[in-house]
């Protein structure tokens, strides 16, 4: 029900032209890339020529995509590669720690674990979009900031205050057996891993 | 690694999820749609073959003052170096008059190419390919971005 269109149904009708695929594509990957970004602590301009080169290399690649499971894992290990590039070019121009590397001051301690991180939260929101969307207009309810009361809640939906904790349940069940998430935990560490894999020309 | 099946936990997880999705600039949004407008079609990719980028040390100062990078396909290669704010470029094995430099931010240049195969201008702003084109075939480099 309301299922979201498929990532490979996108990428093939983006491959014959249709822009509006590609703009679905863009929206779907921005956060992904986004935050991948921002954790490389970049200048504005430079985050934003990696950005855009992130998707212009996606738009050259479309024919030879291969696997549209792993493209969330090329697209973050390619802008994480990316940024890498501009920090290294960049590098130069800092002053040089002769006992440590210039490199690894902007960057976090541990890089996995944050494209881990970001690809885990793109999972989550693959999954929440796969959710009727009553049940996802609840979590989003309940997620917002500020937050609001149940009363606001319950008048909004237009469901009894009663039933928003059950919903609840039902929901995070629901997304727990999404396909997303289903997926993710089986096919992890061919995303990390298949970063470079999944194009093939 | 599995999603929490506590409830509270995994609603945590998800805050920062959707919180990733209110922080995109619209700038941003703008740039990757319109990166589609660069498709192109039945052209062939020139393949990165080295980045001195990749090999440098970063510790060693000099080594990345001049960037040299190589790009090739089917027996033909470009040869890129970037020393300041200018490029320099050979194009090797295939003789061209000019080299198309295509940049999101200044649209296409072309630049002559000598009987040595050399040319050279300014380092472009923002994401570049560079394209010759042979036998009736263009063929281009991935976009990269060249720092002066």
């Amino acid at each position: 029900m309301d299922q979201p269109p498929e990532v490979a149904q996108l990428v093939a009708a983006a491959r014959a032209g249709d822009a509006a695929a590609w703009d679905a594509l863009v929206d779907r990957y921005l956060p992904l890339v986004t935050a991948v970004i921002r954790r490389l602590r970049l200048s504005p301009s430079d985050a934003d020529d990696v950005n855009q080169t992130v998707w212009l290399r996606l738009v050259e690649h479309l024919d030879g995509l291969r696997e549209p499971q792993a493209l969330p894992g090329w697209l973050a290990t390619t802008a994480r590669n990316e940024g890498l590039r501009l920090i290294k070019r960049r590098g130069r121009d800092l002053p040089v720690d002769p006992g440590g590397s210039a490199l690894e001051a902007p960057v976090e301690s541990d890089p996995g674990a944050a494209l881990v991180q970001d690809l885990r939260s793109h999972a989550l929101r693959e999954a929440l979009a796969e959710l009727p969307p009553k049940r996802r207009e609840l979590l989003l309810l309940l997620l917002a900031d500020p937050p609001l009361s149940y009363d606001e809640i319950s008048a909004r939906l237009g469901i009894p205050k009663g039933s928003i904790g059950p919903t609840r349940a039902r929901a995070l069940e629901q997304l727990r057996e999404s396909r997303a998430l289903r997926s993710w935990i089986s096919d992890e560490p061919a995303m990390l891993g298949g970063g470079r894999d999944v194009i093939l020309d | 690694m599995s999603f929490s099946t506590d409830d509270d936990g995994l609603m945590e997880e998800l805050a920062r999820a959707v919180a990733q999705t209110e922080t995109v600039p619209d700038h941003r949004r703008e740039a990757a749609r319109a990166a589609f407008t660069w498709r192109t079609i039945d052209e062939e990719l020139l393949a990165l073959t080295h980045d001195s980028l990749e090999l440098a040390d970063a510790a060693v100062r000099g080594a990345l003052d001049v960037r040299t990078l190589g790009f090739e396909a089917d027996g033909l290669s470009l040869e890129l170096e970037v020393d300041g704010d200018r490029v320099f470029g050979q194009v090797l094995d295939a003789e061209v008059a000019e080299v198309v430099v295509e940049s999101t931010d200044a649209g296409s240049q072309h630049w002559p190419v000598d009987s040595s195969g050399v040319f050279s201008g300014a380092v472009p702003h923002g994401p570049v390919r560079f394209a010759v084109q042979v036998g009736g075939v263009l063929r281009h480099t991935p976009w990269i971005v060249l720092v002066p």
